[in-house]
């Protein structure tokens, strides 16, 4: 190098130019490529290892949901198969508690896994139904109704189920020690190589391949099939009605002050199958508002308005929502509880007959508290549960019965008689106790049959409404 | 000589160059803002983030439908059992994987307003557990679930 740069030296003539180039563009170009790599490099190999831990604790959080839920179901299938045996209404209703937690645990876990909702549906379903089922079975064995034939079938048709689940998961769980798990989503027609490492994606997909037939459990309570399947009970015997009809319903709805345009904009195929429509108001607000197809009646209503302030009493509101319900044909409501939020109030409506409040029959109507314009209407309780035939529980427990089985230490204000929902669906007519310890309000239903505490519910009230809990 | 000062630059700046970055990026980390802690307000805010990073252009009752399919999924015995549960289900919804779940929203704005009605039971997507847009659904599974009702640009389905 420095025979070369002598020779240089000495064929070039000296020049004052010379003295300036003593460090040439290219060494600086050179020195700004050197820093660039430098830091880029150095950052791509910071950032790397930020994403190895980062993954890695992803990883070992997939991995202990799997692992959770792999224990889950194994304590589930263990405390069927107890079950199977029990002659015990109090045993089986320990081990149905058990199951209980057991099966809000491992729903958790399975919805913490990378699997996409297609590969677990039944077994998700098996998992929430099972500790749902049990608990309501113990709870007849502990009443002293006794369990069918039907349910016992049906108890060991869910243990066959446990068993299935369990011993899959274990294998699943022996080839996640041996090999390791991919969490990695499998991307269709993408073949896993290489790796003999086993992916949870596909191999979740191959055990719900065991619950294609997995049975339709009807049953009393939360996550029984029927609830998807319920029909709306006021408008069984009406007839369907034509668009023509519906759009002459919308023009007579007290909520509609003389629309400027009324434009159909498709319909629903859902719980309560309606037609639907586009409203534009005499203030060019939008509304939107769903007539039922059959009996045509209004399911819901919505318009989005800023109420920038308020003038009205809650007390003026809640008359006119009744107002309101009139015009619908709706009668005999009575208010329960309301809440106000940005000056609209939404008020809950229910159906009173012979002084019974009939909880299930609701009718919900949001108000504009400056002008007490109707700014939401919703129907499907009232129009799913209320009936003009109700058959209710006989009252066999006289209300001072009622009044001896509430707790000695609440002081109660008030009460009614009411019927009030169940979590299967059912109604129960209850005495409706209002009560309050160390200034908490408390309602607390019994049942009017039996004299059984249904359902306490705790009231937080404050100026913004009535919150239940 | 020279050599020296070359090399000597290039380890300056790179050490500044680096230390400037690994700031910057811890001070990215810490404008995450978190929802109030009271149970019935911090479900809202978290429906409310899920519903705006899903559904903020579309209309009011459509935003209230994809709130309601959030709630109806609650119910479903095939989904988690809390309103957690079922947006964060990895894979459910966008709006967690791209990190919309973390943009704050303000009460007063619609997509609030729209929860709440969701909340208090409004449902204009029939009772569905499922939507998609058609025009950007991936999954060709979507397709064959019946259809509940079209509003904007999402298909509701059960």
């Amino acid at each position: 190098m420095d025979e070369i740069k002598s020779n240089n030296q000495k064929s070039m003539p000296k020049t004052g130019l010379r003295k300036e180039f003593d460090f040439p563009k290219a060494y600086y170009l050179m020195a700004l490529a050197i820093i660039l790599l430098i830091i880029f490099g150095g950052n791509a190999i910071i950032t790397n290892k930020k994403l190895n831990k980062a993954t890695g604790t992803i990883n070992d959080i997939y991995s202990k949901s799997f692992l959770e839920l792999a224990d889950s179901v194994n304590e589930i299938d263990i405390y069927l198969a107890k079950g199977a045996v029990s002659n015990s209404p109090e045993y089986l209703s320990e081990l149905a508690s058990k199951i209980y937690m057991q099966s809000s645990s491992a729903i958790n876990s399975l919805g913490q896994l990378p699997v996409s909702h297609i590969e677990l549906d039944n077994t998700a379903k098996f998992l929430s139904q099972v500790g749902d089922y049990t608990y309501v079975i113990s709870k007849k064995a502990m009443s002293g109704e006794g369990i069918s034939d039907k349910e016992k079938n049906e108890l060991s048709e869910l243990s066959r189920y446990a068993d299935t689940l369990a011993d899959k998961l274990y294998q699943l769980e022996e080839q996640m020690f041996k090999n390791g798990l991919s969490f990695e989503v499998i991307k269709k027609g993408r073949v896993s190589t290489a790796s003999a490492m086993p992916d949870l994606g596909t191999n979740m997909q191959k055990i719900e391949e065991n619950f294609q037939d997995y049975p339709s459990l009807i049953y009393d309570g939360p996550f029984s099939d029927h609830i998807n399947r319920q029909t709306a009970l006021h408008l069984t015997d009406r007839g369907e009605i034509s668009r023509e009809e519906a759009e002459e319903k919308i023009k007579t709805f007290p909520g509609i002050s003389s629309a400027k345009s009324i434009a159909y904009s498709g319909e629903t195929n859902g719980t309560i199958p309606t037609y639907k429509y586009n409203v534009t108001d005499s203030d060019n607000k939008r509304l939107s508002i769903e007539v039922s197809k059959q009996g045509g009646m209004v399911v819901n209503m919505l318009k989005n308005r800023n109420v920038p302030s308020a003038s009205m009493s809650v007390d003026d509101a809640i008359k006119k929502g009744g107002e309101y319900l009139v015009k619908c044909g709706i009668h005999s409501m009575k208010e329960s509880y309301y809440e106000i939020k940005n000056n609209i109030i939404t008020i809950n409506y229910a159906y009173v007959e012979n002084g019974i409040i009939m909880y299930p029959d609701l009718v919900k109507i949001k108000i504009a508290m400056d002008n007490g314009e109707m700014l939401g209407f919703e129907s499907q309780g009232y129009l799913m549960s209320h009936t003009e035939n109700r058959e209710l529980n006989p009252v066999n427990v006289f209300y001072e019965q009622a009044k001896e089985l509430i707790s000695p230490a609440v002081t109660i204000t008030d009460s009614n008689m009411a019927v009030i929902p169940k979590d299967g669906g059912r109604e129960v007519l209850c005495y409706e106790f209002i009560t309050t310890l160390n200034d908490k309000k408390f309602i607390i239903y019994i049942n009017a049959t039996n004299g059984a505490e249904e359902q306490i519910l705790m009231l937080i009230e404050n100026n913004d409404g009535v919150l239940t809990l | 000589m020279k050599i020296k000062y070359f090399i000597l630059l290039i380890v300056a700046v790179t050490i500044v160059a680096t230390a400037s970055v690994m700031f910057y990026d811890s001070q990215e980390s810490e404008q995450k803002v978190y929802a109030d802690t009271n149970s019935y307000t911090q479900n809202v805010e978290l429906l409310a983030r899920a519903v705006n990073g899903e559904a903020r252009g579309e209309i009011y009752e459509g935003q209230v439908a994809v709130a309601a399919v959030i709630l109806n999924r609650v119910d479903h015995p095939s989904f988690p059992n809390t309103i957690a549960g079922v947006i964060y289900q990895p894979g459910a919804f966008t709006a967690v994987s791209d990190g919309q779940i973390d943009v704050p929203i303000s009460k007063n704005s619609t997509v609030y307003k729209a929860c709440q009605d969701a909340m208090n039971g409004w449902d204009p997507s029939g009772g569905a557990i499922y939507y998609y847009n058609p025009r950007t659904a991936t999954s060709s599974w979507i397709y064959s679930r019946p259809t509940i009702t079209t509003i904007g640009n999402h298909i509701f389905a059960k």
